[in-house]
């Protein structure tokens, strides 16, 4: 907090104003916001995942494959993020899954602010996963805290594999790496050995999963790890 | 990303703590930012140029950038290393840590005022 008042002298204030209450976080109000749903959702017993990744690499396409699979199951709501029209929402809702759209209107990330707007106008009673399905971006939704409990960063076999080391925050603050379109890797230039090395010399503790929407590989595996963490989150007194 | 939001940030975060008078008398903004911030120091500046020039609040305000690194801290050997190449390990143990000192930096860290017996 900077604290001016306290140390203003004069009236008139000289020089430097040096101390370290002075600095302030600029994404404090983010920050806030984040800690006020990280504690609604510990009420409800929500698990919520923040989806990231560059656009196109099939976040919405896992959305609807895990809906399909846990819908039965779970109470399953999902909040997604574009600059622009509700079609992923659409998408998603017509595999079964309720689902919100926030437009950004050319924002390229989400904000906790927006996610709780968005939280308002959905009724979260009784769910069990909330999945905000972030901005296809793999630089500003990293330093966006959204009061998550896990960050799920998807790479495709069809964007590269040197991408950990050009966007190392993203992969730091992750706790799950999901190498998607994985039906494809004969065909491209790609090694999930390498990308996985890379990720791992960012952030030693990433798991890695490797998938395909399409073909259903990993999808399995991807269940399971949600459904663990439901089960931990339900645990939480 | 988003260098004009930050600016308007900064510039909400000043406003909200000085009266007209001292703003007047702001000479320096001193930002902390860390290289993991994602944010680029030169584009920041002309951020806040732009930002001047549209509103002429500030105007005889310098922003001052400063770029902090990424250390970490290893629980094994308690050395501090600067994290190089963006591999996250201990220089001197060589066990993987991430656990951040610095680098994630989005701050405002300073502000400094005119000499109000040199101003004009």
């Amino acid at each position: 907090m900077i604290q001016l008042s306290q140390q203003r002298t004069s009236k008139n204030k000289r020089g430097t104003i040096n101390c370290d209450n002075t600095t302030r976080h600029l994404l404090q109000a983010n920050d806030f916001v984040a800690e006020a749903i990280r504690n609604k959702m510990l009420q409800s017993k929500t698990l919520v995942i923040n989806i990231v990744s560059s656009a196109g690499s099939g976040k919405t396409t896992l959305m609807i494959e895990t809906g399909k699979r846990l819908k039965e199951k779970y109470s399953i709501k999902v909040l997604v993020g574009d600059l622009e029209t509700e079609r992923d929402a659409d998408r998603i809702k017509a595999a079964g899954v309720d689902a919100l759209q926030i437009v950004t209107g050319g924002i390229c990330h989400l904000e906790a602010q927006m996610v709780w707007q968005a939280m308002e106008t959905m009724d979260l009673t009784g769910t069990d996963l909330l999945f905000i399905e972030n901005v296809g971006n793999l630089v500003c939704p990293a330093s966006f805290d959204l009061g998550e409990d896990y960050r799920v960063t998807l790479i495709a076999s069809t964007e590269g594999d040197d991408k950990p080391k050009k966007y190392p925050r993203m992969f730091l603050t992750s706790e799950l790496m999901i190498v998607s379109k994985a039906d494809l890797l004969p065909y491209v230039p790609f090694s999930v050995e390498e990308v996985t090395k890379d990720a791992r010399d960012i952030n030693h503790e990433l798991e890695v999963i490797t998938i395909s929407s399409i073909k259903g590989d990993g999808i399995e595996e991807w269940c399971q790890w949600l459904e663990e963490r439901i089960a931990l989150k339900r645990q939480i007194v | 990303m988003h260098e004009m939001s930050i600016i308007q940030q900064v510039v909400n975060s000043l406003n909200s703590e000085l009266s007209a008078e001292e703003k007047y008398q702001v000479s320096n903004i001193i930002l902390h930012l860390g290289e993991l911030s994602n944010v680029q120091p030169i584009l920041l500046e002309n951020a806040f140029k732009a930002y001047q020039e549209a509103s002429a609040d500030y105007v005889h305000t310098r922003l001052t950038v400063l770029q902090i690194p990424v250390v970490i801290h290893c629980d094994q050997c308690g050395e501090d290393s600067r994290v190089k190449q963006y591999v996250f390990k201990c220089n001197n143990c060589g066990k993987p840590s991430t656990n951040l000192i610095s680098g994630e930096e989005l701050l405002i860290h300073k502000i400094e005022f005119f000499d109000p017996f040199k101003l004009q």
